[in-house]
């Protein structure tokens, strides 16, 4: 079953223990990670190999102005099917075109409780992971050195400069 | 007698961390010290930096546990005992100088930030000189422009209103927050420090600048970064413990292993404990690759 990715912020979704939330609840501060524009989400799908991964994670970096963690939630398609969530092929803003063509998603018509919903399928079932700095850095470098990522379209001044000097130096 | 807590401080060759503590008597020219050595066999004199209580190494001797070969003859001597050090003395020497008794010598700074009003009139006192913050190649001893600096910082943090910083993306808080260490150095890691260890700022705004404390690029006040970043690596809050591991993470310095090791060892969020065996990794691959 293919699968979602929704870049997140990890701090948001550190599971603690809280006195005053209910057993079915789930904190707010994850909600601070899936806002909407015109009630749709941007999400990104991934094959169920996770063959695209990285080219994804390139994209993502390859669209910020400066060097950064990437955190990131996966989770399976179906827990949007199972919502009554539309999942539409839209293309996307970055770099890599490829990824702009072929990988983008918007998951469409979100209610506000079918958003909590989503957000507590994630919270709870989802797989969160984290590509730090020196690893997005690494990323961004191969992706250029591949030429899915023109070095002259990474939007950062700073953030091309340095895979430009990681380039020089030998990656 | 008060005590202080404090940490020695090299100005040359990063930190050395020996939890000792300090009392400073106004009325005489004694300063003795209690410590616990981690390294060394003998302490000598002299205060080490202690970022909560504001004061600032004097200087000092340490005896290091084993003669060293690349110890070699001082160029000068030191004065001083055991339980007792000389205020105003500004002794810089390098690691694995040695006195004439033998001694290994690390060096010091004389200058010193009291924690309040009636400290900073007390060491005033004695030294008979004013006092004042140094860093290594920023001296700021304009007592003004020290405070504009303090009230700068405490602005930059109390009147954030950010609630949510975007990975990658450089705000307004960022953007000062960098171009005031580029300007003062270590004298704005300081006073970062102090607000961090002794403020109430927002958990989410020490995370961002904790991050983007292990980005920045500039050696002089890296072991400074390094320090601030193994200190909130420990806080209470888990957000704060992932902005400390993302800074570690950006900075790549192994010198942060230990205090990583340990940080694993304590951390009881599974998630988080997780993020920081990846950059335990991630160090431990650099220093094989050094």
């Amino acid at each position: 079953m293919p699968l979602m990715l929704r870049r997140i912020k990890k701090q948001n979704w550190y599971k603690q223990t809280h006195p005053w939330l209910d057993e079915n609840e789930i904190p707010a501060d994850p909600l601070a990670d899936m806002n909407t524009s015109e009630n749709s989400l941007s999400v990104w799908y991934i094959t169920d190999d996770k063959a695209n991964l990285s080219d994804v994670v390139a994209a993502i970096a390859a669209n910020r102005e400066s060097l950064s963690n990437l955190d990131y939630a996966i989770f399976d398609s179906k827990v949007c099917s199972g919502l009554g969530i539309e999942i539409e092929h839209s293309p996307g803003d970055t770099p890599h075109r490829n990824a702009n063509k072929n990988w983008h998603r918007d998951l469409k018509t979100l209610s506000g409780n079918k958003l909590l919903a989503l957000t507590a399928a994630i919270y709870r079932s989802g797989t969160r992971k984290r590509t730090n700095d020196k690893e997005v850095l690494g990323l961004l470098v191969a992706a250029s050195s591949a030429g899915t990522i023109p070095i002259e379209d990474i939007k950062g001044d700073s953030l091309r400069e340095k895979v430009e000097r990681k380039l020089r130096s030998g990656g | 007698m008060s005590w202080f807590q404090c940490y020695f401080d090299l100005m040359f060759g990063g930190k050395l961390y020996i939890p000792c503590e300090l009392a400073c008597d106004a009325g005489t020219a004694e300063t003795r010290v209690r410590q616990e050595p981690l390294i060394a066999q003998t302490f000598t004199g002299g205060i080490a930096r202690d970022m909560t209580d504001r004061l600032v190494c004097i200087y000092s001797v340490v005896t290091l546990p084993s003669a060293s070969s690349h110890l070699r003859k001082p160029s000068r001597r030191l004065v001083g005992d055991e339980t007792t050090c000389f205020w105003g003395r500004d002794f810089r020497g390098m690691i694995g100088d040695t006195t004439e008794e033998g001694e290994a010598i690390v060096a010091g700074r004389t200058a010193v930030v009291p924690e309040n009003r009636e400290h900073v009139g007390m060491f005033q006192d004695y030294v008979g000189e004013r006092v004042f913050l140094s860093s290594s190649t920023a001296t700021i001893e304009d007592s003004s422009m020290y405070e504009d600096l303090e009230k700068q910082i405490e602005s930059l943090f109390r009147t954030c209103d950010e609630d949510y910083f975007e990975d990658g993306t450089v705000s307004s808080f960022s953007r000062e927050l960098c171009a005031v260490i580029d300007n003062c150095r270590n004298a704005a890691i300081e006073l970062i420090a102090y607000w961090f260890l002794r403020g109430n700022i927002k958990h989410n705004i020490m995370s961002e600048a904790l991050r983007w404390l292990g980005r920045i690029e500039q050696a002089e006040t890296h072991s400074y970064r390094l320090w601030l970043l193994g200190k909130c690596i420990e806080s209470q809050s888990v957000i704060v413990r992932d902005g400390a591991l993302l800074g570690i993470a950006a900075l790549d310095d192994p010198h942060s292993t230990p205090t990583l090791r340990s940080a694993i060892e304590k951390e009881k969020c599974e998630e988080l404990r997780i993020e920081m065996q990846s950059v335990l990794k991630q160090l431990e691959d650099t220093a094989q690759c050094r």
